[in-house]
């Protein structure tokens, strides 16, 4: 094989470079930054050796280059068909706020919404969030943390119901090739209601690398349902990490689908601080040719009575890859803990890979905590009996493929976003190249 | 309407089926019995187009096509409907959407335009009243959740919604208790018309109580070894199949 001459050393001295010329900007995050830096240089960027970077390799990234954020205009019309019907909608270009996509107007009043830019613009607004998320972890937050440039900084105040859901969407333009360090801060009141989904799109074809860290905080009662659709074209790098914090009776509802990017990683870390919190962590990835998509999560029972559950499933075709890794923390004391996870992996081509690895780290003894994972490929007895009644082999196959992943999307609370995703997963299976869902006997 | 000359079949290697010949007109119920592994399941499979059947000679003629030109689902298009003798549970796919995209799959390849949502339903509540079955029961999942008699009911429902044209009944009767039984008969009985024609494999004489087929076969290492009426099941019940082993080396 051959070597190549250490591109990570070589980023990383660009990566400093970058924030020596930027380093008296986002004067509210100052010392975060200089920490940030300081972290970077100790531990560098992951590789196979980090233990939890095993099975996602990122050396091709590493020898990639990506040109710095750039205003660029896009057509509002081209951005119709990713837009959530009454939705309240914050649109990224590139990395950029973009005011003239974005339908804001709404927020006045019960919701504040600032890009990060402007956010810490001024001094002295260090946050509690910052310490949400974990800038020694694995060396991209700290990247983001340092080279962070904008993002959405979401604030609903206490006892607020947004019945609208807010869509973000970050948007790679048309050729673009940028790389962006997203910092997204979302704040949730005591007994505030709220659903934000996230878009990451891209317009035509780019070649970007996106590094999104998103900070969530969630005061008493409070309930946030997010859904993630991650759908950037096949050339694209996307790294989302979301530190999630609870406090007593807050409610956590999250769905990650991924299907772009030639390789996609999002990593969740719930922290359940208060009791009787609870969060539900959900995940499916659609992904063919030879994508490589990432789920990780680390929930952390930090306190009693408080519940957990986790359903991350995969569809792979071709020589597509996906990863699992699925840790339970249960702190000393954090009695009457109720954990689950399961992982399941359905295999279109017997060329794709489904990697699982379950971590469970109890330290109470009164808990329920339950783990598990599978691979198979479609039931063929079913196949036939639809088969039999008429239905052509392709129906057929996507009916099967739905109701595998129907348990994911069934619970969505929102309709528009249930109608969003499922028409999303249908043409994503019309798509299907595989010689089996041809019906090619 | 069904014309089964010399069918060879062979599974995974295996000689199944040795030189199978079956005719069955219009209208005509015909019933196959025969003991366990003489191959009356891979007879209901190779007709409605099952992978993994490798045909090594013979034909089959439907309504003067070759049956054996078609898919699985064309075969149904056709107006073949086989009755699983294990119906099938497929988690996360509802009853109604699963009748409904069946139905308008054969209305499709008909030619025909697809059945509305309200007129559907009405059909639906319709013949599963007709059945005796809980139309609450489609509400869930194929199959699954349903006891024995209720995925047999709902096997017939699905032919009297399909209307086909030839219907294979693979052991209908396994599994059911008489009063599912007399339902379930009840339903295919309802089904008999000059224009249809069915194929009831059983084991047993049982079911031919309920359903008096026209002409009984006795299938044997994968040949029939004998035909003659209804009363041929009645001997078999007597003698087993080995008293007729017997007869026939006389």
């Amino acid at each position: 094989m051959q070597s190549v001459q250490s591109p990570k050393d070589h980023n990383i001295s660009s990566f400093l470079a970058r924030y020596n010329a930027r380093r008296d900007e986002l004067p509210g995050a100052r010392n975060l930054r200089e920490k940030a830096v300081k972290v970077f240089q100790d531990i560098g960027l992951p590789s196979r050796k980090t233990e939890t970077w095993k099975y996602s390799d990122l050396r091709h990234l590493y020898l990639s280059d990506f040109d710095l954020p750039t205003v660029r205009k896009v057509n509002s019309e081209l951005l119709a068909p990713f837009i959530l019907e009454g939705a309240n909608v914050i649109v990224f270009v590139d990395g950029i706020f973009s005011s003239a996509l974005s339908k804001n107007d709404w927020i006045e009043g019960r919701t504040e919404f600032q890009t990060l830019s402007n956010f810490l613009k001024a001094e002295n607004k260090r946050d509690p969030w910052y310490s949400i998320a974990d800038i020694k972890r694995a060396g991209l937050t700290a990247l983001n943390t340092f080279l962070m440039h904008d993002g959405m900084v979401l604030q609903i105040p206490a006892n607020v119901t947004i019945k609208n859901p807010i869509q973000v969407i970050f948007l790679n333009s048309e050729n673009s090739s940028v790389e962006t360090h997203l910092r997204n801060l979302i704040a949730i009141g005591e007994n505030s209601t709220s659903t934000i989904m996230q878009s990451y799109i891209t317009l035509g074809t780019s070649t970007s690398f996106c590094n999104v860290v998103t900070e969530v905080s969630l005061a008493k009662g409070a309930n946030l349902r997010q859904v993630i659709l991650q759908d950037l074209g096949e050339t694209n790098w996307n790294i989302g990490q979301t530190t999630v914090q609870l406090e007593e009776n807050a409610h956590f509802d999250n769905f990650v689908l991924s299907s772009g990017a030639r390789k996609a990683r999002s990593e969740i870390c719930v922290k359940l601080n208060g009791k009787e919190a609870n969060c539900s962590l959900k995940g499916l990835a659609l992904v063919r040719g030879n994508q490589h998509c990432d789920n990780t999560t680390e929930v952390i029972h930090n306190t009693s009575n408080c519940r957990s559950s986790q359903l991350y499933k995969n569809v792979l075709d071709n020589k597509s890859r996906t990863v699992f890794q699925g840790r339970i923390f249960v702190a000393p004391d954090s009695q009457k803990t109720e954990a689950f996870q399961m992982s399941r992996n359905l295999l279109l081509s017997r060329g794709a890979q489904a990697d699982s690895k379950p971590e469970l780290i109890i330290h109470a003894d009164d808990v329920k905590c339950s783990h598990g994972a599978a691979v198979g490929d479609l039931d063929q007895n079913a196949l036939f009996y639809l088969k039999s009644r008429g239905i052509d082999p392709q129906t057929a196959h996507i009916m099967m493929v739905e109701a595998f992943v129907s348990d994911l999307i069934e619970p969505l609370c929102d309709d528009e976003i249930k109608t969003h995703l499922e028409d999303f997963i249908t043409s994503w299976l019309l798509n299907v190249e595989t010689e089996k869902m041809q019906g090619v006997a | 309407m069904l014309l089964i000359n010399n069918l060879h079949v062979t599974v995974q290697g295996k000689k199944i089926l040795n030189g199978v010949n079956l005719e069955i007109a219009a209208g005509e119920v015909h019933a196959v019995m025969g003991p366990n592994g003489s191959g009356k399941s891979t007879l209901s499979y190779v007709l409605s187009g099952r992978e993994g059947y490798e045909i090594t000679d013979g034909e089959i003629v439907f309504n003067g096509k070759n049956l054996l030109d078609f898919d699985v689902h064309e075969r149904a298009g056709e107006g073949v409907f086989l009755a699983f003798q294990y119906p099938v549970e497929i988690p996360g796919v509802s009853s109604m959407n699963f009748l409904r995209t069946s139905l308008n799959s054969i209305r499709a390849y008909r030619g025909e335009e697809p059945i509305s949502a309200v007129d559907f339903l009405k059909l639906v509540r319709k013949k599963a009243e007709t059945l005796g079955m809980d139309d609450k029961l489609l509400q869930r999942n194929v199959n699954v959740g349903f006891s024995g008699g209720e995925k047999k009911r709902h096997e017939v429902l699905q032919m009297s919604l399909l209307n086909p044209k030839f219907a294979v009944l693979d052991e209908t009767d396994s599994g059911l208790d008489i009063d599912a039984l007399k339902a379930v008969a009840d339903g295919v009985n309802a089904l008999r018309s000059p224009n249809r024609s069915s194929l009831v494999i059983t084991h047993y004489q049982r079911l031919l109580g309920y359903i008096i087929p026209d002409y009984v076969h006795v299938l044997s290492e994968g040949k029939i070894v004998a035909s003659g009426d209804k009363e041929l099941a009645l001997d078999l019940e007597k003698k087993g199949y080995t008293g007729l082993n017997q007869i026939q080396a006389a």
